[in-house]
Order: structure tokens, then C-alpha cells, then sequence
């Protein structure tokens, strides 16, 4: 091994480095380790006359292997590996000391030890360097299509974006309607409008467009392979009616005898067992609910088989899996509200809903035509008591964090009411009035000034029903006095959580999901709509809650990676990847057991381990396990680590 | 005639109940042109395009109107469906129903139907498009969109109005929630944009001109002139060490400041320096030679004498003359006398020429002689020498002719030597020697075609006013009468000239004050200056007047003499009249009017008259022509006579005036004489327009008192002709330079292009365009905070900070390195109150909307400050507090439970100073208390609002705005990334307030539009998005 001429740079990061490491002292240590042809420190090394003085030190000093000892190697090592690459050298000569995340950050008060740190990390990755071979990256070929998992507003907008740039979209939803929550709600904020008006032409173009693919009543049954190449297999489950032949003339679901309540009115009316979810829905056919119809629970009913005139309606029909290439995969599963019975201090009860509820009430198409009833009597309620806040900002009740929307919905919907029941009396109870977008706060003064409506800040402590009335009970913390209010329909706006399926969904996809479900971005700032697993974006509330503009804006963000990353003929694949010495392995299988990514295989001749490696992550699992050391990585030998540890705990402890 | 179609919409939506309805479809029908007409049940909800083509082809329907609840959502749906019908997107039409109203829905018909009717539609016209974007604002929307398209593979424009990229969120110290430094993550994204291939960074540039429509714009960019050349910077910075000026630096948000060359912060994307230049200082605009005074100034105030002076010799030789008796128009324009009091521009000006000459001067270096013709040049007075200096340095041989034995003219005979030293003025003549000037004293030119004939080429008259006015009175002839011109002439000659006890000197001009002053000097106890007007309309500079009365000289203003009294020929006094004053005249001053009546006696033994000089005409060719006022008539921008080669200026021409405006007439001779003997033509570009500064900022300055002018004791004064104004020492003379504003910026010293090893800068460069060519555009043009001192109930104070400059002293790269200190006295601040909503969600104050990002960044910085400050305390007064975003609640909680940051609900109404402190007047709204803190520094959340500079850029490019200035989106729920014209879109802040995250998701959401345009295969049908 020709023995490498290495410089090692040392980044201050601001203070964030400087602040804690003497940069100066380790430079002055580091200078005369074996193999340190050149040591120097500067302020940004990250910026462009940081990115000079390496390349004026490569050229000048010679070297051929650099240790760049700055912040985590996920911000900068490819920043630097693809200026040394220009420089001439492979880019796996390239290394990166953590001293920031993994030295001045955490031992910000121990000047000393840090400094004593910092040299000991930067002489351990020196070990680690010295042994590094050339690697070149893997291609591997692209599939330009994309799967786009949720058919709300985020997955329609990302779907249409991505097709409208001439790529085939695989649109999985698991209801039998696409459109989402959007299409449940009534008016919109700040300006006067419908949203059901708003996301049909989203809906009616992703239905008709020729390069979308649209899997209703369908859900990601497996996923395999990887950026560029990922195979899917979607269940299309069964909906009982034969498509070609139902023309939608809705005989059928007059004729269903079962009654459960209907998801899409919230609980607020029933469908049968066979349904479409609302009348305008897409595509437009209906399905029938096996949970619940009495044909596929033992019973002998035949009702809509013998109604239907087309002879569409077939018992017999059974799930069938598609298997989808694709190359990209967005994430768009959407929210759920949280449940109003979680919360023991209010009791149940049919006139405390939840803002959807309220929602399907205040909706023309809804099942008052829009004016609000309360579910218990059909009376029109004269007091109606909002609380905001109801399991957000609430961890020992809820979740900790804002729902974000609550504020905004809950003024509009005091709004609608108020316009249509100018006698009636709107409470809000609120903890802060969170109205900080575009004309928001402008609306939520309108509404106080216009429409009468009483903000209280405050929380409510309990609700119970007193005979024809429910009574509140809660505090104003401005005032600090207690206070009674009887009313007739209490509306909470409960936290906002993601879809139940989100968590079970990012495990297949190999994806972080957070302690609520939410889908976790690589980089919160500057990588909102990517997910640390290359290949997979995010959009819309399955990362975080937030308003149709900020759904919508993100939807078309992830668009945009796909399109950006599908410019490409091909991807390139890190070659840090596992190897198997095939004189040492004796093929007994057990990387192949261990293995994630499905990327090892028994070569059934030779009887030892084969590694895809496209599809291997560098993740080591293997190499661990094998009995016999036959698996190493390129780059990350066994040998390099024990050097490491050696160092490592030579110097430090 | 043609066939109309009308579907109206009823789905549950529509605002129509049946009975409008109804009453719609019947008046509809009426129309002539209406050949069907149907409500629909759910024409936007459930279309099907095969029925709709049905019912044209049926009906044979040539034009089709659809009513919607919004068009902005449905246009296009409809526009497909009618052209899937066969139609073409001019043959339909959507109509919306905001409000029950049949009038529109009828003029729409009307419309279509003379539209159809009308001659046949051009033939669609369809266009490629330009896959090309251009990106408007460099800050990290636009940079993410850039990124994101050029990946893609696409090139990108990205026009960015400063020099570098970045935006405001470099500026900040640490973002939240994860306290990432920016400068860690964004700097990596900077470099990127800088080398990608697919971009074209034009930084410190602005688009002018935009026209065309989707796929095709035309934009016309300024590149503002940088002064320095960007492929030759390398970004070393040794420009910027030797700046003697600084300005306001927009990076740092005035908590410093930086150079006038500079480079806006190390990470600085392009690595390149750039001047700032904001015109012509008042003071230099004000000098009729264009003697640039801010840049001497600056070289005074670094302590750089020589190179100061040197700023001076390039425009003229005199600066000791001039430093000595300059009427100083400068420092009646100098921007300082708004703080306190004008800048000693003309003493500072004498202090360099001092200090060289105590110093010892080198020996000029002869300017080389390039050019063959050799130029004449009659009289040595400041306009023939300054005409000299330039020519010579010009490289023309110059001869100048001087008819008395020393040179110098009305410099030397003129001007007493208390005033200016003959030591003074030798110097700089000599100077002028040295350089190759040839002086011929004692050469009175007799005749000019003589000149000529001995081989000059061209002649320069500055022969001056050398003539005393003649008053026209009785007894002007008698002895004792003397004419101060010829009086201070023998003087300065050193000829004895005795003068009685009692002496009066007629006239109000600077002649007459010398004349009265050296009249003292000279023995005489009693001097009366006998003027016509009043003493505010003397033309002598206001400050000689004084030292003349400090040195027993009486003035006897409103008075005219009448009569000269005299006793067998020997004077014994003067006969006066009293004068008023009447309506203004010519001169603008107000005329004088004898008082009927009002004479009387003065007894005096002489009579100086100083009431004016004439021009002799001695020695001059006959056909020269003069004006009325018996001056040589030159042409006033060239100093042309009528005499082919001969120019003239100086007092020959203006009639008696001033040495600075002498000098410029010789200069500007010299500039038509090079014109004139180059065969160039001799008007071209002249008078130079001049940028002057209308007003520069005087934000933070305190007052300063001018530096006074150390005198000769009045009592020293009388016994010699030693100079009375003593002159600055070194320390006040770089103590006052340090008072000036700076007013240009860029003083033009040109210190930076000696300094510059690769001769990069260029202080001759001027705003360039470059027209590009793009298919679509993202406007990224980011935010701006309101000033503080829009909000009146909190004082200005140096420790009263906004946002983002309190991001800048929390940086570790920012001015005080991380440390937290206040501005006001550099100490650590032990309280600190945060305000939040200062000017948002107050209509009356400033906006109402929310800014949306001051909770999380005040909870950020009160955490970060007190990471820095453990002992300390933060207040944060709130409304509301806004914590929306992933992890941001808890983030806030993190603050109040671990750092302790103490929040109040209530608002503030008033900040002050109090001796160190600051006060801070509120209320707590949830105890309903007052509260009242005494704090060391105030940090003020204020509002969001579009960067003002965009205005005129959003007119440009024809998008609509709203009342504050954010860009209006196409749909304000589904269209969010799209503006009014199609084609043009926007990300980030521009829009609306938001945070990091959501303005980098809007970025690569704006990318994705763009993206889906440009792989369209069809071209864009021009009419269907025409604007």
C-alpha cells in the first residue's frame, strides 16, 4: 500500500467549534502524526475560500487523502468528496472528523477534554483513512415512474405535477373515493369559497389524466428494491362490484338493509353496506364493506345482486395484487382528528362533535343542506360553544404540539354559523389565537368585529349534558372568574394526528416516523419534503399539520425532487457496500436472514452468500453476524474499526 | 350569427337558489344568439367531456359559456373539456357566480357572441418553449428553486439585487428549532448554485424589462456597476484594508459597519468585492473644480496625508492656496450641517498642503511632453496656472506669460500675506514648475498674433480684472484717493506706502476687508469700511468681516459716499449718504435707496475704494469681442472666444470673482484646448452631469462640534503680516475628518486600485444590460422588516434592536464574534426584553397582519442569549404566542422550563432611555397589572413586510399584489406557487411571511411548475395562456 500524504483541516465553524476546540492546539498535534503531510485550520471551511485553501493545499502539498474535521459527515462529506474528486483524487480519500455533533457540541463546557477530544477523533479517522481503497459508485438504472400513496389534496397535487411533467404516477388510495378530507369540508378561509369546488377539478384531471394510474380502494401490500427500482405490490381490494358493468345508477344502495354510520358524513347519517362515499365521488362506482354486509357475515342476503339490473354485483370477486415498477415513492397519508371520546373531562354525548362533524353540518351538500342542526333533536342550536386546543398543546391529555389549522377553522366556522343564525351566541374558548398566514389574522378580527362571536382565552375543565342543555364549564385566565355557559352544541376542535396506517406504512417503506406517526424530513429547514430514504418524499399533513396553501406548496416541492431526480438517465449507488470473501464464507445463510434490504442471496452453486449491490445499504447488519468473518464492508473493514476503537480510546479515556 | 351554448352550474354550491335560476336561463334565452341553454347539475364536479360533445355536435354549437363558483379553479378544467369538444379556447367562456346576478352572465353572452361573429380567429399560433428559468431573489426559496431546476437538468438565471446570495437567513445566528447555523446549512446550497453548471449567477443586478408571455419571456437585466471586475477579483481583500471609508453594511444591519469596497461577509457567494457608490458628495458637487473633498477627508481621517494631498493634485496644485482663501461652497452644502455644524473642509484641505510642506516636499517628477503643439498660456493668476497644471499634465508643452516679475497674479498682489503666506503660494507654483511648466515672468504680452507666429497652437487669456472701478463721484481724483486693487498690489510689492490716521474703505467685498485690515497693519487707528448695504448682503466671507472688527476696523453699513472732501487739494473727508433698502434686485439682494436728505461727513485723511475691478484691455487682439460688462465674451461651457485657438476664463472673463471658480474656468479651458488641438469635438458630454447625493443617512450619528480654526491673538496682529488663522494640528485635523458622513459612499480615492494586484477595479464602469431569454420565471424576492423608528412610542436608541440585528451580535462571525454585548457601551447586558408583534396585527401602527416568524425567533434568541448570559434575565411580552410549525411548541416550552425565559402577555407601550437603562412601560393582560422594567437592551419582533425595492419590479412583470406588497397567487388554497400571469410564479416570503421550511418547500414547489411546463411535448398554445 503506497502510504498516503494526508491533510487534515480543521473547521471552527463559527464559534461552534472554535468556541470549544482550540483549533489552533490540535492543528499544532496533528501536524507531526504519521502521515499528516499538511494540518491547518480555518473559519468556514464550507464556504467557497474554505473550498479554495483545500484545493490550493491539494495542489500544492501533493496529498492524496484529506480529512476534513469539521461538522457531521451527512452535511458536508459530499460537499468536499466532489471537490477533492475534482481535484483529481477518488473521493474515498476523503474523510470526515466529527468534532462538532460528536465533540465541541456535547462537551461545550470542557474546553480541555474537548480539545484532547477532538484530536484523538481526528488521529482515529487518520487510522481509518490510511486503510482506504478506491471505490467507484454503482449505477444503476432509473425507472421514471412514481407511486404516490394517498389521494388527498397533497397526493392529487404531487400526482398532477409529476403527470403533467409527462411521468406515469401510481395513485394508491385506500378509500374507495379519492379527495380526501378536503371534500368533506364546507366554506374556506380567509377568502369566502367551497372547497368541495376547489379540489373537484383536482380531482375530475387526476381521474381523466393518461399518465396517472389511479389504484382506489387499493394499499401498498409490500415494497422492495430501492431508489431508481422499486417493486411494489398494491392490493386492490375487493369492492364486490364488477366495474366494467356498474354504470353508478345507484339502485343497489337503496336496496342494502344495513345501516352503519357513514364515514364520510362522520357518523352524522348511515350508508349501507354497499356505498359510494358521497354522491360526486371518484372513481364513481360503489363497494361493498365486507366488515359489514350481511352476505359476507353469514347472513343470506342477496339485495343489491338481485337489484342490480347491469348484473355488476359479485360476491365472488377477490382482492388481486398489482405489482408496480416505479422509481420514486411520495408519501401522502393525510391526518386524522383525534378521537373527542379520548378526553375523560368531556362526556359523550351526540351534540359534542368534532370539527369535522361541524363541518358535514355546515356543508350544503351535507346532511342538513347546511344548516346547522344539533344531532341529538334537529333543533337549531342558539348556543354553540367552540374549544380550541382539545388533546394540542396537551401532552398529558393529547399531543404536545399545535394542530395548526383548529384556530382558523373554528373562526370560520363561528362565521358560518353566526351568518346564518344571526340570533344564535358563538363561544371560543382559545389559548392563543394562532392566525398567522396570509389574511388570517385580518379574518379572525372580522369574525370578533362582524360577527359578534365571544373569544374567551381560556381552557374548558369539564362538559356534561343538563337535561335539554350542555353545560361548560371553564375559566377566563384575562378576567381570572370562572364561567357557566349552557348550550346546545358544543364543537371541539380536537388535535390534529396522522392517519392510524401512517406508522405500520413507514416501517414497510423504511422510513422514520416520529412519536406521533408523523413522517420524519431529512432536514427539517432545508429538506422538508424528503425523507432520509432516498427515493421516498413527503407532502402534505402526513408530515406535519398544516392549511390546504402549505399542503398544496409542498406537494408540488416533492414533485419537483421527482422531476429533478428523473432528469437523470441514471443513479449512482455509494459502493461502501458489504463484500463476501468467498473462500471464507461457508454459506450457512445467516446474512441472508438478517439482511433488511433483501440484498444477499445464497449462490445456489458455490454455497456461499452473493451481495446485490445495488440494493445493500452499507448498514453492517451482516457483517456482524457472520460466524466465520467472511462479510466486510469496502471501506469500513473490521480491521479499520478496531484501529479506531484503539485510538479512540488510547488518546481519551 | 353564431350558436351559443349556456350550462349552468347547480350543484349544491351554487350561490343561485331556483328562483334565480329560473329567472337567469329565462333572460338568457332571450338572447338571439343563445341556441341552448341547460342547467347542469354538477358541471365542475362530475363532467363528462363525451355528454358536453354530445350537445354541441346536437345542437351545432359554435361558442359555449359555463358558469362556475370560481374561474381560477375551473378555467382550465372547462378549457378541456370544450376543446375536447372540438372547440377552440377562444369559443368558450367561464363566468362566475360570486353574487346572484344575471347582468354579468348576459354581457358574457353579448361578448362571446360579437366575438364569434367578428372576423374569423387567426389561425392558432403555437410557440416552443424556452426551456430556460430565471429566479428572482437569491435567498433560500429562490436558491432551493434554482437548485432544483438546474438539477433537473435546465438552465437558470439567478438575478440577485446585492452582491451575493443568501439572503436574510445568512444574517442569522442559528435557526430554529434544531439550532442549526446557517451558515452551516445554507452555505453548502450557496457553493452549490455558484458552481453548477446549469446556473448563471447574475448577482448585484436587477431585471428592468420583461415582456412576451409563458415560454418565451424577453428579460432585461442590470448588472449594476460593480466597479470591480468579477472574473479578475479573486476576493483577497487587500482593497478593503486600505478604504479609508466606511459605510453602512447591510449584512451586518448598521451594528457595524464595513468598507466602502466590500465583500458582504466571508461566505460570500460569488467571492467577489464590490464598491458602493451612491453619487457625487455634496461637498465635491459643490466645488465649481470638482475638487473631490470626501475622499481627502477619508485619507485624513486613516492618517494618510500624502496620499490625501495627492486626491487633490489630481484635480488642481493649490491645495494650500486654496485651503487659505476658498470661499468654500462646499461647506455651505456639506450634509453635516444638518447633525451640527458643516465639516472645516478648506482647513483640512490647507492641513495636508502644511503638513507636506513642514515635512519637506519632494521634488515633482516632469510630466513626460507627448504632444507636439505647444500652448500659451497669458497670465499666472490661479485660472492660467490651473490651466497649465492640467495641460502639461496632459502632456502638451506649456509656456505661461507673466507680465509682472513674480507669478502668482492676483494670488500673489492681490491677497494680503496674513492671509496667504508668500511661502505658500511659491511652493505651489514651484510645483507647477517642476511638473514642466515653463514660466516667463516679466513677459507682458503685447500682441497675440505674435504667439501664434512663434508656433503656439492655442492660447489661454486668464489675464484677470485687474482694473479698479471707478466710483464717479467728486473729488475721486484727489490725492489720497487709492484703489485697494493697486493699494494691496504695492503692498504685497513691499513697496513703503504710508497711510494717515484715519482711513476709509468704500465697498463690501473681500477686497475692501483686506484693504481695511491691512490699513491697521499698516498704522492707520482709525478704519471705517463705508458700505451701501446691509451687513448680511457684504459678498466678503463672513468670517474675515469678523476677524477684521476683532482687529478694530468699524463698519458703517447703509451708506454711499457722495462727495470726496478735500482742502487745498489735500483730503480732510468723505460726504455720505444714508441709504434703505428697497425690492431685490438682479443680484437677488435687496437694491439700496438713498435717504432723501439724510447726508453727512466722515473726517478722514484717506479714502481706499474697493467697489470693484474692470478688465484691461491692453495687449489683446482688436477683434476679440467683450460683453456688455466689459468682460471677454467666452463661450460658457468651452471658454471659446471668438478668436479661432484663443480661450479665455477667470476674472477676464467673470468679471471679478472668486479663486476656486478661476481655477475651474482654467481647467475646463484646458479641457477645450486638448479638445481643440485633438480635432475632438469641443461640446460633447460637457458640462458632465453630476449624480449629486441628495441626502445621506444620519442614522446614529452624534453630535460633534466642527473643529475651530486656532487664531492669532488679535493683539499679536496689528505689529506684522503673519498669518492669522493658525491651522490644524495632525490629531484635530484627523478627529474632524472623522466627522464626515461619508456622503457618496465610495470616496473615489482610488487608494483600492493601487492596492489591487490584479488591477481589477475599475472605477469607470457603469450599469451594463444584458437581455436573456427565458420560458418561465420565479419571483423569490424575500422580506424586509419595518424600521424601528416607525414605531413612535419606542425611542431610537442604539440599544433598541431589531430582530435581525440582534441575530447578528447572537452570530458567531457577526461583529462582536458571539459574544453578547449591547451596542450602546459594548457591555454585557443583564436584562434583555423581547417585544413581539411590533407593528404586525397592528393596523395602526404598522400592518395588521401576523408576521408569523417573531414568536419562534424571539423564543430562539432569549434561549440563545441566555445560553450566553447564564446569570441573565429575558422577558418576552406577547399576544399570542404562534408556535405552528413541527417541533415548535415544544421548542417554546423548552425556553420557558430550561432557559427560564419569563413571558408576559400584554403590550408595550413605551420604551426609553433612563440614564443606562431602558425603560419599558406595559401591562400584563392576564394579572391586568402594569408592569414596568428597567432593562439593558430591547429587542423588537417587528413586521414582515415585501422588500420595498420590489415595487417597481412587480409593476415589471405585471403580477398582481395586494394592499401590503406581497405577490396576490393565482388561487389562494390550490394555486398557491402561481401568480396572476401565467408563466410567472413565486416561492417564499414574496408571498406572504412564512418560515424557512415552508419557504423552501414553495421553492422546490415553484421549481415543479416550471419543471411540468417545460416537459411538456406540445408546444403552449398561445392564445390559451395569453395574458
Amino acid at each position: 500500500m503506497k502510504e498516503k500524504r494526508i491533510g487534515v483541516f480543521v473547521c471552527h465553524c463559527g464559534l461552534n467549534i472554535a468556541g470549544t476546540v482550540d483549533v489552533a492546539r490540535v492543528v499544532e498535534q496533528i501536524k507531526d502524526y504519521p502521515g499528516v503531510a499538511h494540518a491547518e485550520h480555518y473559519i468556514y471551511m464550507c464556504s467557497d475560500p474554505g473550498q479554495e485553501l483545500l484545493r490550493k493545499a491539494i495542489k500544492e502539498k501533493n496529498l492524496n487523502g484529506i480529512i476534513m474535521s469539521n461538522c457531521s459527515p451527512s452535511l458536508h462529506l459530499n460537499t468536499f468528496r466532489k471537490l477533492v474528486a475534482s481535484e483529481g483524487l477518488n473521493p474515498y480519500h476523503c474523510e470526515v472528523a466529527n468534532i462538532r455533533e460528536q465533540c465541541s457540541w456535547p462537551h461545550n463546557a470542557e474546553k480541555e477534554t474537548a480539545t484532547r477530544k477532538a484530536a484523538a477523533i481526528i488521529k482515529a479517522v487518520i487510522e481509518k483513512l490510511r486503510r482506504n481503497i478506491s471505490l467507484t459508485p454503482l449505477v444503476v438504472p432509473l425507472t421514471k415512474r412514481v407511486m404516490v400513496i394517498g389521494a388527498g389534496v397533497a397526493g392529487l397535487q404531487a400526482a398532477l405535477d409529476i403527470a403533467d411533467g409527462s411521468y406515469e404516477v401510481v395513485l394508491v388510495e385506500k378509500s374507495p373515493g379519492i379527495g380526501g378530507h378536503a371534500t368533506q369540508l364546507s366554506g374556506t378561509f380567509p377568502i369566502a369559497g367551497r372547497v368541495p369546488c376547489m379540489v373537484s377539478p383536482l380531482m375530475s384531471k387526476v381521474a381523466s389524466h393518461p399518465n396517472i394510474r389511479l389504484y382506489a380502494y387499493s394499499e401498498l401490500e409490500d415494497i422492495s428494491g430501492y431508489v431508481g427500482n422499486f417493486q411494489v405490490k398494491i392490493r386492490r381490494k375487493a369492492t364486490g362490484v364488477d366495474e366494467a358493468k356498474c354504470d353508478n345508477c345507484g339502485l343497489c344502495l337503496e336496496s342494502c338493509p344495513v345501516k352503519v354510520p357513514s364515514e364520510f358524513d362522520r357518523g352524522l347519517t348511515d350508508r349501507g353496506a354497499i356505498y359510494i362515499p358521497f354522491p360526486e365521488a371518484l372513481p364513481p362506482r360503489p363497494v361493498i364493506d365486507r366488515a359489514t354486509c350481511r352476505h359476507f357475515n353469514g347472513g343470506e342476503c342477496h339485495a343489491c345482486e338481485e337489484t342490480c339490473p347491469q348484473k355488476a354485483v359479485d360476491f365472488q370477486q377477490e382482492d388481486i395484487i398489482a405489482e408496480e415498477k416505479v422509481g420514486a415513492i411520495i408519501v401522502a397519508t393525510g391526518y386524522e382528528l383525534f378521537p373527542c371520546n379520548g378526553l375523560a373531562e368531556y362526556a359523550s354525548d351526540p351534540d359534542i362533535i368534532d370539527g369535522l362533524q361541524m363541518e358535514r353540518l355546515l356543508s350544503p351538500s351535507g346532511p342538513t343542506s347546511g344548516e346547522v342542526r344539533r344531532p341529538s333533536d334537529g333543533k337549531v342550536p342558539e348556543q354553540v360553544v367552540f374549544v380550541q386546543c382539545v388533546g394540542s398543546r396537551d401532552p398529558e391529555h393529547g399531543v404536545s404540539y399545535c394542530s395548526r389549522v383548529c384556530c382558523m377553522y373554528v373562526a370560520k366556522q363561528a362565521q358560518l354559523y353566526q351568518q346564518a343564525n344571526p340570533h344564535g351566541q358563538v363561544y371560543i374558548f382559545y389559548m392563543d389565537i394562532r392566525s398567522d398566514a396570509k389574511g388570517y389574522e385580518e379574518y379572525v378580527k372580522k369574525v370578533v368585529d362582524e360577527e359578534r362571536v365571544l373569544y374567551l382565552r381560556g381552557r374548558v375543565s369539564r362538559i356534561f349534558r343538563d337535561g335539554d342543555k350542555l353545560k361548560v364549564w371553564g375559566a377566563d385566565t384575562l378576567t381570572g372568574k370562572s364561567i357557566e355557559i349552557a348550550a346546545d352544541l358544543v364543537v371541539l376542535a380536537t388535535a390534529m394526528v396522522p392517519s392510524p396506517e401512517a406508522k405500520e406504512l413507514a416501517r414497510k417503506l423504511n422510513i422514520i416516523a416520529d412519536q406521533h406517526g408523523f413522517i420524519t424530513e431529512a432536514h427539517i429547514k432545508l429538506r422538508p419534503v424528503e425523507t432520509l430514504t432516498s427515493g421516498i418524499y413527503l407532502a402534505g399533513t402526513a408530515q406535519w399539520p398544516r392549511d390546504l396553501p402549505d399542503t398544496v406548496a409542498s406537494a408540488s416541492g416533492a414533485a419537483s425532487k421527482i422531476l429533478s431526480l428523473f432528469s437523470r438517465e441514471e443513479l449512482l449507488h455509494d459502493p461502501t457496500v458489504a463484500r463476501v470473501d468467498n473462500e471464507v464464507c461457508r454459506g450457512c445463510g445467516q446474512c441472508v436472514a438478517v439482511c433488511a434490504f433483501q440484498a444477499i442471496e445464497l449462490d445456489p452453486v458455490k454455497k456461499v452468500a452473493r451481495v446485490n449491490e445495488a440494493i445493500c445499504d452499507g448498514c453492517g447488519a451482516c457483517a456482524v453476524t457472520c460466524p466465520s468473518k467472511a462479510i466486510s464492508h469496502k471501506n469500513w473493514t473490521a480491521r479499520q474499526f478496531f484501529e479506531i476503537i484503539d485510538i479512540a480510546t488510547a488518546e481519551y479515556v | 350569427m353564431s350558436r351559443l351554448g349556456i350550462f349552468l352550474c347547480q350543484c349544491s354550491f351554487s350561490p343561485l337558489d331556483s328562483d334565480d335560476t329560473e329567472k337567469l336561463l329565462t333572460e338568457v334565452r332571450r338572447h338571439p344568439d343563445v341556441a341552448y341553454s341547460e342547467l347542469h347539475p354538477d358541471m365542475c364536479l362530475n363532467p363528462s367531456a363525451e355528454g358536453l360533445a354530445g350537445v354541441i355536435k346536437e345542437n351545432r354549437l359554435d361558442g359555449v359559456i359555463f358558469t362556475s363558483c370560481s374561474s381560477a379553479l375551473h378555467k382550465s378544467a372547462f378549457g378541456d373539456q370544450a376543446q375536447a369538444a372540438g372547440l377552440a379556447p377562444d369559443q368558450f367562456e367561464v363566468v362566475d357566480l360570486g353574487q346572484p346576478d344575471s347582468e354579468d352572465i348576459i354581457k358574457a353572452v353579448a361578448n362571446l357572441a360579437a366575438r364569434l361573429t367578428s372576423a374569423a380567429p387567426a389561425p392558432e399560433a403555437s410557440r416552443p418553449i424556452i426551456k430556460k428559468a430565471l429566479i428572482i431573489g437569491g435567498g433560500v426559496a429562490g436558491i432551493q428553486a434554482a437548485l432544483d431546476i438546474a438539477d433537473a437538468g435546465y438552465e437558470v438565471f439567478l438575478v440577485e439585487r446585492s452582491p451575493s446570495i443568501g439572503g436574510h437567513m445568512i444574517q442569522y445566528s442559528e435557526v430554529f428549532p434544531t439550532l442549526d447555523c446557517p451558515q452551516c446549512i445554507l452555505t453548502p446550497k450557496m457553493v452549490e448554485v455558484g458552481q453548477h453548471p446549469n446556473i448563471r449567477l447574475l448577482t448585484y443586478s436587477e431585471v428592468d424589462k420583461v415582456s412576451g408571455r409563458v415560454g418565451d419571456f424577453s428579460v432585461r437585466v442590470k448588472r449594476k456597476a460593480s466597479y470591480v471586475e468579477r472574473s479578475k477579483c479573486t476576493g483577497c481583500g487587500e482593497c478593503a484594508s486600505v478604504c479609508p471609508v466606511e459605510v453602512y453594511s447591510e449584512y451586518e444591519r448598521g451594528v457595524t459597519s464595513q468598507k466602502a469596497i466590500y465583500k458582504p461577509f466571508g461566505q460570500a457567494v460569488p467571492a467577489v468585492f464590490t464598491v458602493e457608490k451612491r453619487g457625487i458628495s455634496p461637498c465635491r458637487a459643490a466645488c465649481p473644480a470638482g475638487v473631490n473633498a470626501q475622499g481627502y477627508i477619508a485619507l485624513i481621517s486613516q492618517g494618510k496625508f500624502k496620499e490625501a494631498l495627492a486626491v487633490v493634485r489630481r484635480t488642481m496644485p493649490f491645495a494650500g492656496v486654496i485651503g487659505r482663501v476658498c470661499t468654500y461652497r462646499c461647506e455651505t452644502e456639506c450634509e453635516r450641517k444638518t447633525v451640527d455644524e458643516p465639516m472645516a473642509i478648506r482647513t483640512l484641505k490647507r492641513f495636508i498642503a502644511d503638513y507636506e510642506l513642514k515635512a519637506g516636499r519632494e521634488k515633482a517628477t516632469p510630466v513626460e511632453k507627448t504632444r507636439p503643439e505647444k500652448v500659451a498660456v497669458v497670465g499666472s493668476g490661479p485660472a492660467g496656472l490651473a490651466c497649465a497644471y492640467d495641460l502639461v499634465r496632459k502632456g502638451y508643452p506649456v509656456t505661461v506669460f507673466e507680465a509682472m516679475p513674480l507669478a502668482g497674479g492676483l494670488l500673489r498682489y492681490g491677497i494680503p500675506e496674513y492671509r496667504l503666506p508668500n511661502n505658500i503660494l511659491d511652493n505651489e507654483i514651484d510645483y507647477v514648475r517642476e511638473l514642466g511648466v515653463e514660466i516667463k515672468t516679466d513677459s507682458p504680452v503685447k500682441d497675440l498674433s505674435q504667439l501664434f507666429k512663434q508656433g503656439y497652437k492655442a492660447v489661454f487669456l486668464g489675464t484677470g480684472a485687474g482694473m479698479s472701478q471707478k466710483m464717479g463721484i467728486p473729488g475721486e481724483e484727489t490725492t489720497g484717493v487709492r484703489h485697494a486693487i493697486d493699494f494691496l498690489k504695492q503692498v504685497n510689492s513691499g513697496e513703503k506706502v504710508s497711510l494717515g490716521q484715519r482711513v476709509a474703505v468704500i465697498g463690501g467685498g473681500n477686497a475692501a476687508v483686506d484693504a481695511a485690515r491691512v490699513a491697521r497693519r499698516l498704522g492707520a487707528g482709525e478704519v471705517t469700511m463705508v458700505y451701501r448695504r446691509s451687513r448680511e448682503e457684504m459678498p466678503a466671507v463672513a468670517s474675515e468681516v469678523d476677524e477684521a472688527e476683532n482687529e478694530g476696523v468699524k463698519l458703517h453699513i447703509l451708506a454711499a459716499p457722495t462727495k470726496i472732501l478735500s482742502q487745498s487739494s489735500r483730503l480732510t473727508g468723505i460726504e455720505c449718504i444714508r441709504m434703505e433698502l428697497g425690492e431685490p434686485d438682479a443680484s437677488s439682494r435687496r437694491r439700496p435707496i438713498p435717504v432723501k436728505g439724510s447726508e453727512f461727513t466722515m473726517d478722514v485723511d484717506n479714502v481706499i475704494i474697493a467697489i470693484g475691478q474692470v478688465v484691461a484691455k491692453d495687449g489683446m487682439p482688436e477683434e476679440l469681442a467683450y460683453t456688455e460688462r466689459g468682460t471677454v465674451a467666452a463661450d460658457s461651457v468651452t471658454y471659446e472666444t471668438n478668436v479661432a485657438g484663443v480661450f479665455a476664463g477667470g476674472d477676464a472673463v467673470s468679471g471679478p470673482a472668486d479663486v476656486i471658480g478661476a481655477i475651474a474656468a482654467g481647467k475646463e479651458a484646458a479641457e477645450s484646448i486638448d479638445r481643440y488641438l485633438t480635432g475632438a469635438d469641443l461640446r460633447q458630454g460637457r458640462p458632465e452631469p453630476r449624480n449629486r447625493v441628495k441626502e445621506a443617512s444620519k442614522e446614529g450619528i452624534k453630535p460633534k462640534p466642527r473643529a475651530a480654526m486656532p487664531m492669532l491673538d488679535p493683539a499679536q496682529r496689528l505689529k506684522s503680516f503673519a498669518e492669522v488663522e493658525l491651522g490644524f494640528g495632525e490629531k484635530e485635523a484627523v478627529a474632524e475628518a472623522k466627522r464626515c458622513l461619508n456622503c457618496a459612499g465610495c470616496c473615489e480615492c482610488l487608494s483600492c486600485e493601487v492596492a489591487c494586484e490584479r488591477q481589477a477595479i475599475n472605477h469607470a464602469m457603469v450599469d451594463s444590460y444584458e437581455e436573456i431569454n427565458v420560458g418561465a420565471i420565479i419571483v423569490a424576492t424575500g422580506f424586509e422588516l419595518t424600521p424601528v423608528k416607525a414605531i413612535a412610542e419606542y425611542e431610537m436608541d442604539p440599544d433598541v434592536l431589531d430582530g435581525i440585528q440582534f441575530e447578528r451580535i447572537l452570530s458567531p462571525g457577526g461583529p462582536t464574534a458571539g459574544v453578547v454585548l449591547r451596542p450602546s457601551d459594548a457591555r454585557t447586558p443583564r436584562e434583555v426584553v423581547f417585544i413581539s408583534c411590533v407593528g404586525s396585527r397592528d393596523p395602526e401602527h404598522g400592518v395588521p397582519y401576523c408576521s408569523r416568524v417573531c414568536c419562534m425567533y424571539l423564543a430562539k434568541q432569549a434561549m440563545l442569549y441566555k445560553h450566553a448570559v447564564h446569570d441573565g434575565q429575558a422577558y418576552i411580552f406577547y399576544m399570542d404566542t404562534r408556535t405552528t410549525g413541527k417541533g415548535y411548541e415544544e421548542f417554546v416550552q423548552r425556553a420557558v422550563e430550561e432557559d427560564g425565559v419569563l413571558y408576559l402577555r400584554g403590550r408595550v407601550s413605551k420604551v426609553f432611555r433612563d440614564g443606562e437603562k431602558l425603560r419599558v412601560f406595559g401591562a400584563d393582560t392576564l394579572t391586568g397589572k402594569k408592569i414596568e422594567l428597567s432593562c439593558d437592551l430591547v429587542v423588537l419582533g417587528m413586521a414582515i413586510v415585501p422588500n420595498p425595492a420590489t415595487k417597481a419590479l412587480m409593476r415589471t412583470l405585471g403580477i398582481k399584489t395586494d394592499s401590503y406588497g406581497f405577490i396576490t397567487e393565482a388561487h389562494y388554497k390550490l394555486r398557491p406557487l402561481e401568480t396572476s400571469v401565467p408563466g410567472i410564479y413565486v416561492a417564499g416570503t414574496a408571498q406572504g411571511p412564512k418560515d424557512i421550511p415552508d419557504s423552501v418547500a414553495q421553492g422546490s414547489g415553484a421549481a415543479s411548475k416550471v419543471l411540468a411546463l417545460f416537459s411538456r411535448k406540445e408546444p403552449v398554445l398561445a392564445k390559451a395562456e395569453n395574458r
